[in-house]
């Protein structure tokens, strides 16, 4: 590695800490310490249950989910304490993916212009910021394919194939579209030009077979739930709209030069990624490549309209930031917050089964160690106002315990005040409130249920 | 005939136009209901130099979400001519204005003046523009002059200093209203049907679509980002509650078109689409064609409230009914019958006469008429007297913006849903409390939104008839305006 690759990866290295601190440093300045995000909690929680070698989850009774990061948290929380491990390899695991694609990019014929403007616009887009500020699998994911891809690169067949197996592991969706991409890559490298197409004849019955694996096992529910990767419109994990944009515009201009493959499996990515949050960290890679060597390319080109050229750039460059740093701070925002964290730590230690929105079950799990009710019957219990039904199905299930927030009331559960079970808790006395909390936007409730009433003090 | 005759024919033709605006909008000395929303804004920017971005009274306290340049103009002529109520003549005069502009865009493609000034004539009586700005202080009375000089500015755009021009008048319109995103959807049709056509896209198409589009997202975003956290996607439909949707976003049917855009236009629009696309192959109709596509799409998706797409689209109709109306000309020279081609345009100015003109003149009565009476404003002015700060009047939804703007207290809920949660519960709630047959379900509700008076106007007779069932005993509801309208203060709290 020359002298200015080295100092090219070592600003880069110092660009990606920079930005994937800024959530937990917007966090801490609310002076909210607990980690970001639902799915940060689950693989704690697992990482708990590994260190602690316990086989069944005894909060859910069931067999505790096996990921490989849970493994990697659970085998470094031994050396260090378990949030901090949570906290930094996130980032450590950001650092080696911007490392693993900018010498991806070497292999590919790219100025340093392209490939300082694809970094950049990697390193500010909401998706690498999420999956590299909060624990996921999915960050592992990406890591581990791009380790794969590269060792593919240097001719390490074996290697590149074990560290595929992880991801297989991890996620067989991750796992099938790195296949893929692996082919792409190792054909469009290796393969003269003519014996590409006989390449991909052979690929598309590999192609179609894993189409109809994929049609039996897909998550149907999945699919049916599709929804907007955009963080721009909400969503948490996605893309922001400049860069799809940008991407767009990229792909469609490059795309009688471009490998037709990789145009096609650009379209294809970021179609599945409105189903699958597996695809949505390869299409960021692909996004991120080709709206970076487009900027790029508009840097270097000769314009009709020449004050446009640094107006449109300037532009591009607010767009972007603005986007990153709004989503920096709506992540910084995420659940769970102080109060919500203080009020589930109120759960009284005699509680045995907590009954909630299900969204609430990982901090209840993490923050409370209490058992919750994840039966298929919850969504009768919330609706139901019939007192004795209710009792008698408490009773069977064995919940004692109700956690309820104004979210819950705002329709997250109920569309209307004091609709089925809210009417009961807060009309019978076999519910006693003890614990309730209300600031400007949000209240929380513990609410505990007593098969037998309270005796009258005379 | 010498060029200022028609300079002189035009400005006739605008003073006409004018005239026919203020007539109508001097019916009333009240303006729209929904054109109070921009008089509150105009007065707050008066007095303080800023928007009104944090209302109190709306929906009992919200933020509020707008471009804000409209209200500036407003503010500015509100100071220079001293009453708001001028404003009326301001708006005839800037929506009059889009005459002058099809006449320029006119002459620019076709390089008929006569027919730049039949055009000019057409663009003056559009029936869908005058329903939407005559007597209201709607953003479409600037929002859609300067789409027009964008587009105009767009032709010339290589003419010295143009550019800069052309980008200033964009930055207006993306502070003015989000309209300009149709612009961009326009654009990218236009490169699309270039392409299509075979023609060379010139690398200036490109650079300035990029810079449009960009500058559009980014302005969009600062000015937008809370309602597209908030509503995800469906902001597009203003969060509009259901029962609201159908008719805020409505199916176009041909009639409609007709009456709203008029018949010429819509005839000779239509053939010159279909001459442009098909015989005569012209890079600058195909920007025109593009644009019309944009609009028509949007309706046909039912993403744009229809009077303003079909005003936007009857415009770019009106140039392309010049395309034809230039080609015909040009054709009655080469034939036999030359003769005939003044009948002929005089024929057309008939039929225009007699279909347009007339849909114009009856929409802006009707829409003149859409306004609060002197007895409601007088009713709205008392309850500002008695109610008691921070009160909150129940009122019909529609006449929202006018209770915060006379009476200066608190609405259950106006006109304007962007950022309002649980928007369709609020809104059946508030059908609920006007025609609620319990008094206990009726009180509740208006313990639930802390309601201390409501508001009967005129409005609601024509709508409901009579008074709801729950205010007759006087128990709880105790009548205190007793008039052609009629306000009631809520004495009762369910607990």
């Amino acid at each position: 590695m020359n002298k200015d690759k080295k100092w090219l990866a070592a600003g880069f290295v110092v660009f990606i800490v920079l930005f994937l601190s800024l959530p937990h440093v917007f966090r801490l300045s609310q002076h909210n310490s607990s980690l970001i995000g639902k799915e940060t909690h689950e693989l704690l929680w697992d990482a708990v249950l590994l260190r602690s070698d316990l086989v069944v989850d005894p909060l859910s009774g069931e067999y505790g989910d096996r990921n490989v990061i849970s493994f990697f948290i659970a085998g470094l929380s031994r050396l260090f304490p378990l949030e901090l491990v949570a906290r930094f390899l996130p980032l450590v695991l950001g650092v080696c993916a911007g490392l693993l694609f900018l010498a991806l990019l070497s292999y590919f014929r790219l100025s340093r212009n392209e490939r300082i403007a694809i970094m950049c616009i990697l390193v500010l887009s909401p998706a690498f910021i999420f999956l590299f500020s909060t624990v996921t699998k999915y960050s592992l994911i990406l890591v581990m394919s791009l380790l794969s891809l590269y060792l593919l690169a240097r001719r390490g067949f074996f290697l590149s194939s074990l560290t595929a197996g992880v991801v297989v592991m991890e996620d067989w969706v991750s796992g099938l579209i790195l296949v893929v991409m692996l082919l792409v890559f190792s054909s469009g490298r290796y393969l003269e030009k003519g014996l590409r197409n006989r390449f991909f004849l052979r690929l598309l019955p590999v192609l179609f077979m894993a189409g109809i694996v994929g049609f039996w096992f897909l998550d149907w529910e999945l699919v049916a739930a599709w929804r907007i990767p955009v963080v721009d419109f909400g969503s948490v994990f996605g893309f922001d709209v400049p860069l799809l944009v940008l991407g767009g515009i990229g792909v469609f201009s490059v795309w009688k030069k471009t490998y037709l493959p990789v145009n096609l499996g650009f379209l294809v990515f970021v179609f599945a990624s409105f189903f699958l949050r597996s695809a949505i960290g390869f299409s960021l890679l692909l996004l991120a490549y080709f709206a970076g060597a487009f900027i790029a390319r508009l840097w270097s080109r000769s314009w009709e309209i020449r004050h446009l050229k640094m107006l449109t750039l300037l532009l591009i460059c607010c767009s972007f930031l603005f986007s990153s740093l709004a989503y920096v701070h709506r992540l910084a925002d995420e659940p769970p917050s102080p109060d919500l964290v203080r009020a589930i730590r109120q759960i009284p230690p005699d509680a045995k089964m907590v009954a909630s929105h299900e969204s609430y079950y990982p901090y209840i799990h993490y923050y409370a160690m209490k058992r919750t009710y994840d039966g298929n019957e919850s969504s009768w219990l919330f609706m139901s106002r019939d007192l004795r039904e209710t009792e008698l199905f408490l009773s069977r299930a064995g919940i004692d315990t109700f956690f309820v927030t104004s979210s819950m009331r705002r329709g997250l559960v109920w569309t209307a005040d004091e609709a089925g079970l809210d009417f009961l808790l807060k009309n019978s006395r076999r519910f006693i409130l003890v614990y309730s909390f209300q600031d400007d936007g949000e209240s929380y409730e513990i609410w505990q249920y007593r098969s037998e009433l309270p005796k009258k003090v005379s | 005939m010498k060029r200022y005759w028609y300079w002189f024919v035009l400005c006739a033709i605008v003073l006409v136009s004018i005239a026919v605006r203020i007539l109508i909008a001097y019916q009333t000395d009240n303006f729209q209901y929904a054109a109070y929303f921009g008089i509150r804004e105009a007065e707050h920017i008066s007095k303080t130099g800023f928007p009104l971005y944090a209302d109190p009274l709306s929906y009992q306290g919200r933020t509020l979400l707008f471009p804000p340049v409209f209200y500036y103009f407003a503010a500015l002529m509100t100071s220079i001519v001293g009453s708001v109520f001028a404003i009326k003549v301001v708006v005839a005069v800037l929506s009059a204005s889009t005459i002058v502009l099809i006449y320029l865009i006119v002459e620019l493609l076709t390089g008929k003046v006569g027919i730049a000034l039949c055009c000019a004539g057409l663009a003056g009586f559009t029936p869908a523009f005058f329903a939407l700005t005559v007597n209201s202080l709607s953003p479409y009375s600037l929002a859609i002059p300067l789409f027009l000089l964008a587009l105009y500015l767009l032709f010339i755009v290589r003419r010295k200093n143009m550019v800069f021009y052309f980008f200033s008048v964009l930055f207006l319109l993306v502070l003015t209203h989000p309209i300009v995103s149709v612009f961009i959807l326009g654009l990218l049709i236009v490169l699309l049907l270039l392409k299509l056509e075979g023609f060379r896209i010139d690398a200036q198409d490109y650079e300035l679509l990029l810079f449009v589009t960009f500058l559009v997202i980014w302005i969009s975003f600062l000015l937008y980002k809370k309602a597209f956290l908030f509503h995800g996607v469906r902001v597009i439909l203003q969060n509009l509650p259901p029962s609201l949707l159908v008719g805020y976003f409505q199916d176009m049917t041909y009639v409609q078109m007709v009456y709203l855009v008029g018949f010429i236009p819509l005839f000779f629009g239509v053939i010159g689409i279909y001459h442009v696309l098909f015989r005569q192959k012209k890079k600058s109709y195909l920007y025109v064609v593009s644009f019309s596509f944009a609009f028509f799409l949007l309706l046909f998706l039912k993403l744009l409230p229809l009077e303003a797409g079909l005003a936007f689209l009857s415009f770019f109709l009106i140039i392309m009914t010049g395309c034809v109306l230039a080609e015909l000309s040009k054709y009655f020279v080469k034939t036999r019958f030359s003769w005939l081609r003044t009948p002929f345009f005089f024929l057309i100015g008939v039929i225009f006469l007699l279909t347009s003109v007339f849909q114009t003149v009856t929409l802006g009565l009707v829409a003149g008429s859409l306004a609060p009476s002197d007895g409601d404003i007088a009713a709205l002015e008392y309850v500002r007297r008695i109610a008691p700060e921070n009160s909150t009047v129940l009122a019909p939804l529609e006449e929202g913006f006018l209770l915060t703007a006379v009476a200066k207290v608190k609405n259950v809920a106006d006109e304007n849903f962007l950022l309002v949660p649980d928007a369709d519960v609020r809104y059946e709630d508030m059908e609920l409390m006007f025609t609620h047959r319990l008094e206990t379900g009726a009180v509740r509700l208006f313990g639930k939104y802390d309601v201390d008076y409501v508001f009967f106007s005129e409005r609601y007779f024509e709508k409901y008839g009579r008074l709801p069932d729950y205010v007759g005993d006087g128990r709880c509801f105790e009548l205190v305006y007793d008039h052609a309208q009629k306000v009631y203060a809520s004495r009762c709290r369910l607990r």
